[in-house]
């Protein structure tokens, strides 16, 4: 099984490294080796699927890649650094969130023209670097996994995008770099000061890490007490992860980066990158610091809330599908920070649907604006109208993307908003309270959105007359997305089962 | 001294690079007055000849236990393992020499200068008395004083830098002096073993004057490594430098000066190293703050590498403010970080620095704005400029990262982390303008009307051999250090530093 995730792994590297030094070819031969060796990746995790063990409480799929140690790095012993990486729920439900939203950005979007080798490497440097962030075992591999990503993504915005390239790269850049500061700080910090503590030895490892944490006698000693991270780790830690998640007010490189990215990239942050964040909160927040995050449940649902309401106003009062698209997707965010909070299981559960669910109908959504923006050359609401009579096709794809956003039942936003409000109502009621005003909200933008883009008389009659609908070339990867969230939504258990093993594994106690 | 007792088996131990470098100087400034001017380049390579062989006596002579002799100079761990740094940057900075001796049509005394300076160098790292430390850091500065100003090209820029530089120098040479003299009027010594005896008694009992003499050595050294608010000569310096020199200046000075103020602060102040030390990890957060901040305004790449120097220095004083907190058995630990984050820094340093040359000299440009459309035309070389930025960035895959990485480790461990986060967050600073470099060799060119565009030289930048094996050589060092960072890490945990 351990091969199957080599695979995963190294056949985006291949491709990174194969394109980088491949001089000269043409760009359709950058974009086969890309849509090839994503393909695979993509095959690989379907096949880890079928080897998968909900029941098993370790990690599946193990792969270690020793490097190097730092000599005498603590109390006279090695440190050894190795890349590791193996899978567990949380893993293999974010993994294929990436895999599939890598592939369809490999198959389905516009390459520029002249940039097929810029855009084959960098989307596959990204593309394995967000594979490594979200099966690392060790907080090395984690840390070094996300600041790759951060190059890598900066190179597509700086290449790739449409508008206003410049300013939006190393705006990201420098927000994204900040977090990963914070991250570095706080998970390195909490490696010192859990073997301070604890008088073992330094490890960086998920598994020693979370034992210690949850009082789980370890190799070396049974535990008599558990480990408590001291708060400013955790502090810093959230830090990060607010950054990271883009939340207010530290969102400010997300709506741009999503505006004038192209689709390929701002499905790659919007999809996949906005989700490392929250996969941090979980992993190290819930896993390794529970007791913290209990103790700042109430800055986490203040923050979650604060979010759900401010991304659904803001994205009401949205002029275009762009900057629609990134609120909604900051809102949802905010939903999931609420869920974690509560530290109950079904929320959490929740929060993990949360995730998958908006990276897909982000994706789904970023990808049907584009086949409407090559038609309309525009995506704000003040020059479109009545589209669904040019366009029938896009406009049910954008009128589902927008149903599935609300959380209608039957797709894959319900589920996680259900869980999550029934998880938060038993713990912090008043807040989930005031939350579901945002899914009131929710419904009020994605259905005034519509309204304003499919209905109503054409704009411009005699442009609307020339448009000419998608053609299944351009349309299957939309349906592929839509029946990617149906599936989740009808027939959620597949994908429940192996969230809620990581929900035991990373709440063992009381969960 | 007879010429017999110079022969003796115990005196190469301990100083043999430095006579094997010293002679070849010596030989190199007479056959210079002999051969025409034609053939510099052989006199180039035999300067080189002179480093390798230099080498090579250093490896064969190696010893453990460390050898004391002449009560001065010593083999111990910081010594062996600086010097084979030094030659390594020595013989970088000739190759690089060999070209920019050509295209700026520098004079004869170039070559036995750098010689003599990397001779000042080895004595700063082999010496344990403060006599000597202080002559081998006047032989260094004082040579790199007068091929500051060699480059005819630009006389006055060149001259101006010198001239700031030499006065700058000059105050931090007094400054250091007037800092020692305190130590020897207290103690009567000028051994640094006997000095790290008296240490604890000297704090004891005279601790005012020792406050003042620890201030006075940190500002001397602080204006040699060019620390904030001691940097103004640095970006002048640089910017009227030849380019080797410039790399000389940023990474052989700073190597042998980091190894003379790690000894002579260790050694003389371990006793109220507590008290004293948290003064250097403020210079050391001044200076990485300042550093990258004053780097952000600038547009002329050297002086913008001056300023990322300035920085580069303050992450490097970071092991040695720890030692006021780590315990003795930690001490390895930080010699271990300084000379990690050293070599890494030198291999990244003069890789930028040969780019730049060949930006200067084949494309006419000086100021950021001329990097547009680098990427395109030199599709290779701006990758290797981008390898070296993005090692000075901190980014992974190179030697920068596992550097930094390992720094700040050490600050976590001995409970200074605030520095750690300030070394984490001037990084991020700094991606602000390594990465704005890199946006612009991507950038196309403005479209020129007429002669504006006759500037720009237009296709492929030529490179010569022996720049090319430096900028070889650098980015192998770059990303191994960042690959296999073990290949470095594992020796220098085996070496007995002191």
């Amino acid at each position: 099984m351990a091969f199957l995730l080599w695979i995963v792994l190294f056949a985006p590297w291949i491709g990174f490294l194969a394109t980088a030094l491949l001089p000269r070819l043409s760009d359709r031969m950058y974009q086969a080796i890309h849509i090839v060796l994503q393909s695979v990746a993509l095959v690989a995790v379907g096949a880890l699927w079928s080897r998968f063990h909900p029941a098993s409480s370790h990690y599946q799929a193990v792969v270690r890649l020793p490097w190097f140690s730092f000599p005498d790095a603590w109390h006279g012993a090695n440190l050894t650094i190795g890349l590791n990486f193996g899978i567990d729920g949380l893993s293999l439900g974010l993994l294929s969130l990436a895999a599939v939203v890598l592939w369809l950005i490999a198959v389905s979007t516009r390459v520029p023209e002249g940039l097929g080798k810029a855009r084959a490497m960098w989307v596959q440097l990204a593309s394995f670097a967000v594979f490594a962030t979200f099966t690392a075992l060790n907080i090395f591999t984690f840390l070094l996994a996300i600041e790759v990503t951060l190059f890598a993504t900066f190179f597509l915005l700086l290449r790739l995008s449409e508008a206003d390239s410049q300013r939006t790269a190393i705006k990201f850049l420098l927000y994204r770099g900040v977090a990963s500061v914070f991250l570095i700080v706080s998970l390195v910090g909490f490696a010192f000061s859990s073997a301070a503590t604890m008088a073992e030895p330094l490890t960086l490892g998920y598994q020693q890490l979370a034992a210690r944490a949850q009082g789980v006698a370890t190799a070396n000693a049974a535990l008599s007490a558990h480990y408590s991270a001291p708060q400013w780790i955790f502090l810093l830690l959230l830090l990060g992860v607010f950054i990271e998640e883009a939340f207010v007010p530290l969102h400010n490189w997300f709506p741009d980066a999503i505006k004038n990215a192209d689709t390929g990239t701002a499905m790659l942050v919007g999809g996949v990158l906005t989700k490392t964040g929250a996969y941090a909160l979980l992993r190290f927040g819930v896993g390794m610091m529970p007791a913290d995050v209990k103790i700042f449940t109430y800055v986490l649902a203040t923050v979650g809330i604060g979010n759900l309401l401010y991304g659904a106003f803001a994205a009401w009062s949205a002029r275009d599908w762009r900057r629609l698209i990134s609120f909604s997707s900051i809102s949802h965010m905010g939903l999931v920070l609420f869920a974690i909070g509560t530290m109950q299981a079904d929320a959490i559960q929740g929060a993990m649907f949360l995730l998958v669910s908006s990276g897909l109908i982000t994706s789904l959504l970023l990808l049907t604006t584009s086949r409407v923006k090559a038609r309309t050359l525009t995506l704000e609401w003040r020059q479109l109208s009545g589209l669904a009579k040019p366009l029938p096709i896009l406009s049910g794809f954008l009128l589902f993307g927008a149903l599935a956003t609300l959380g209608l039942p039957l797709t894959s936003g319900f589920i996680g908003e259900f869980q999550s409000f029934f998880g938060g109502f038993a713990v912090h009621p008043t807040f989930a309270f005031i939350g579901l005003l945002g899914l009131i909200l929710s419904a009020v933008y994605s259905l005034t959105a519509i309204r304003k883009t499919t209905f109503g008389p054409f704009t411009d009659r005699a442009a609307a007359a020339a448009y000419e609908d998608a053609r299944m070339a351009e349309w299957w990867p939309i349906a592929l997305l839509t029946m990617l969230v149906l599936f989740i939504g009808i027939v959620p258990y597949p994908l429940g089962h192996v969230f809620l093993s990581a929900v035991h594994r990373l709440l063992p106690i009381g969960g | 001294m007879s010429l017999a007792t110079l022969l003796q088996a115990h005196l190469w131990t301990t100083m043999g690079p430095l006579f094997v470098v010293g002679m070849t100087a010596i030989v190199v400034m007479v056959l210079e007055l002999f051969l025409p001017a034609a053939s510099r380049k052989f006199i180039v390579l035999l300067a080189a000849l002179g480093v390798v062989v230099a080498g090579v006596v250093l490896v064969h002579t190696m010893s453990v236990p460390p050898e004391l002799s002449l009560d001065t100079m010593v083999s111990d761990g910081l010594a062996t393992v600086s010097s084979m740094l030094l030659l390594a940057t020595g013989l970088l900075v000739l190759l690089l020499h060999l070209d920019v001796n050509e295209s700026e049509e520098m004079p004869r005394e170039s070559s036995f200068l750098l010689l003599f300076a990397l001779v000042g160098a080895l004595a700063m790292v082999t010496a344990v008395n403060l006599v000597a430390l202080y002559i081998g850091l006047e032989l260094l500065s004082v040579s790199s004083y007068v091929l500051v100003a060699l480059r005819k090209r630009h006389r006055q820029a060149s001259v101006e830098g010198s001239m700031k530089y030499l006065v700058m120098g000059g105050i931090g040479s007094a400054v250091f002096l007037y800092g020692v003299s305190f130590i020897y009027g207290l103690t009567g010594q000028t051994s640094l073993y006997a000095l790290a005896q008296a240490s604890l008694s000297l704090w004891q009992h005279d601790a005012a004057i020792a406050v003042i003499a620890f201030l006075l050595i940190v500002v001397g050294l602080g204006i040699k490594l060019s620390l904030v608010p001691f940097h103004m000569w640095t970006p002048d310096a640089y910017e009227g430098a030849p380019s080797s020199v410039a790399a000389l200046i940023s990474t052989l000075s700073k190597t042998a000066t980091f190894a003379l103020a790690l000894r002579v602060l260790v050694y003389i102040f371990n006793g109220g190293a507590h008290d004293l030390f948290p003064y250097i990890a403020v210079l050391a957060a001044i200076t990485m703050l300042a550093g990258n901040w004053l780097a952000l305004t600038q547009h002329n790449l050297r002086r913008l590498l001056a300023f990322s120097s300035v920085a580069q220095a303050g992450y490097l004083l970071i092991p040695i403010a720890l030692f006021g907190t780590a315990s003795v058995r930690e001490w390895p630990d930080l010699y271990d970080n300084l000379l990690f984050y050293l070599a890494v820094y030198t291999f990244l340093t003069i890789g930028a620095f040969a780019v730049l040359h060949l930006l200067e000299h084949h494309r006419d440009v000086t100021m950021a704005d001329g990097l547009t459309g680098f990427a395109k035309k030199s599709p290779w070389l701006a990758a290797s400029f981008i390898v070296f930025l993005l090692g000075l960035a901190g980014m992974p895959l190179t030697g920068g990262f596992v550097g930094k990485f390992y720094i700040f480790t050490s600050t976590v461990q001995t409970g200074v982390l605030w520095l750690g986060i300030v070394l984490f967050a001037t990084s991020v600073l700094s991606f602000f303008y390594y990465f704005g470099l890199i946006r612009t060799m991507f950038q196309s060119p403005l479209p020129t009307y007429g002669d504006a565009a006759q500037g720009q030289a237009e296709g492929r930048t030529p490179v010569p051999v022996a720049t090319g094996i430096v900028i070889a050589l650098c980015l192998f060092g770059t990303v191994a250090l960042g690959v296999v960072p073990g290949i470095l890490l594992h020796p220098l945990a085996l070496v007995q530093w002191f």
